[in-house]
């Protein structure tokens, strides 16, 4: 048995960014006897064949479904083929900018891993990739903050520091001939 | 909004680059990667003087602070503003290749031999 849940929130399996589907709008079963049935839990209704349904119905392997203005590639969601296919103009926005800025401001062994997985992302995009695209977005997210934070409080440490340094020995203190 | 945010940040910075010199300030930012491993250079080390000297027009001096800034700035400046400043995407192509992992290896390549040069044969003494 698999079931398919499809609304607007991220937690369905399959999400649809649609103002006129329901955060949980209804739910395909496929049972152990092969059989499809669709549950509708929205108010503003599931359409079978242009048919809006109430709660529970059969589906047929030719049914058209339709859940707010959005009609559903329903059969897709049973293939093993990854079902939910997003739209390749929808890609998630690079973080290559910030990977770069944190490279040439902050801490720049770990700004490397960060560009190297920001540069896949659009790679694995555009070759269809698209998990693997938002797994490596998340990488280069955690770089970029771990070479952030690393820079801060690098920053902290070092100008407390040096405010100790110059309250202790006031005008004896030193700097050397090295800057960043 | 956000847009206006980084600009003000960015003229934040230059303003207080331009009135502090960074040579001679104990208030610099120090490069953590240069302190932490004990004297190396980082790709990046000089950008502080490069920007002061650039804002003061000193521009053959800027450069030997720091040459792979200049050299990558194109590039940087490319990114950004086809990242940012480009909300009718009229130039999608030049965003296409800013973000190509192809470009991308080259910047990391050009930053690896920089990294390298800089510190083995030490002809860009910063201080
Ligand atoms: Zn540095």
């Amino acid at each position: 048995m698999k079931i398919v849940k499809i609304g607007r929130s991220r937690l369905n399996d399959v999400v649809i960014d649609n103002p006129s589907v329901d955060e949980m709008h209804c739910y395909i079963i496929f049972d152990d006897n092969g059989k499809y049935s669709l549950i509708n839990s929205s108010v503003n209704g599931t359409f079978v064949n242009g048919l809006n349904i109430n709660r529970e119905v059969a589906l047929g392997e030719n049914d058209i479904v339709r859940v707010g203005d959005v009609v559903l590639p329903w059969k897709s969601y049973f293939c093993n083929a990854p079902a939910p296919v997003p739209d390749p103009e929808e890609k998630p926005s690079n973080f290559l900018v910030w990977a770069i800025l944190s490279a040439v401001f902050c801490c720049v062994p770990f700004s490397i891993p960060s560009i190297v997985n920001a540069a896949k992302v659009d790679f694995l995009w555009n070759n269809g990739r698209y998990d693997e695209a938002y797994s490596a977005l998340s990488r280069a997210k955690t770089w970029f903050w771990v070479s952030f934070a690393i820079g801060i409080i690098f920053w902290i440490l070092y100008f407390a520091g040096l405010f100790s340094e110059i309250l202790l020995y006031d005008d004896s203190y030193y700097y050397d001939d090295f800057y960043y | 909004m956000f847009r206006y945010f980084i600009i003000s940040a960015v003229l934040a910075i230059l303003t207080l680059l331009y009135f502090f010199n960074p040579e001679g300030s104990v208030f610099h930012l120090k490069c953590p990667f240069f302190v932490l491993t004990g004297g190396y250079y980082c790709p990046s080390c000089g950008i502080q003087r490069v920007i002061h000297n650039l804002l003061h027009f000193n521009f053959a001096e800027a450069f030997w602070y720091n040459p792979f800034v200049f050299i990558i700035s194109p590039y940087f400046i490319l990114l950004i503003i086809t990242t940012w400043f480009d909300p009718k995407k009229k130039m999608s192509k030049l965003k296409n290749f800013c973000y190509n992992y192809k470009t991308i290896i080259v910047f990391l390549v050009v930053m690896a031999i920089w990294w390298i040069i800089r510190n083995v044969f030490p002809v860009f003494y910063i201080s």
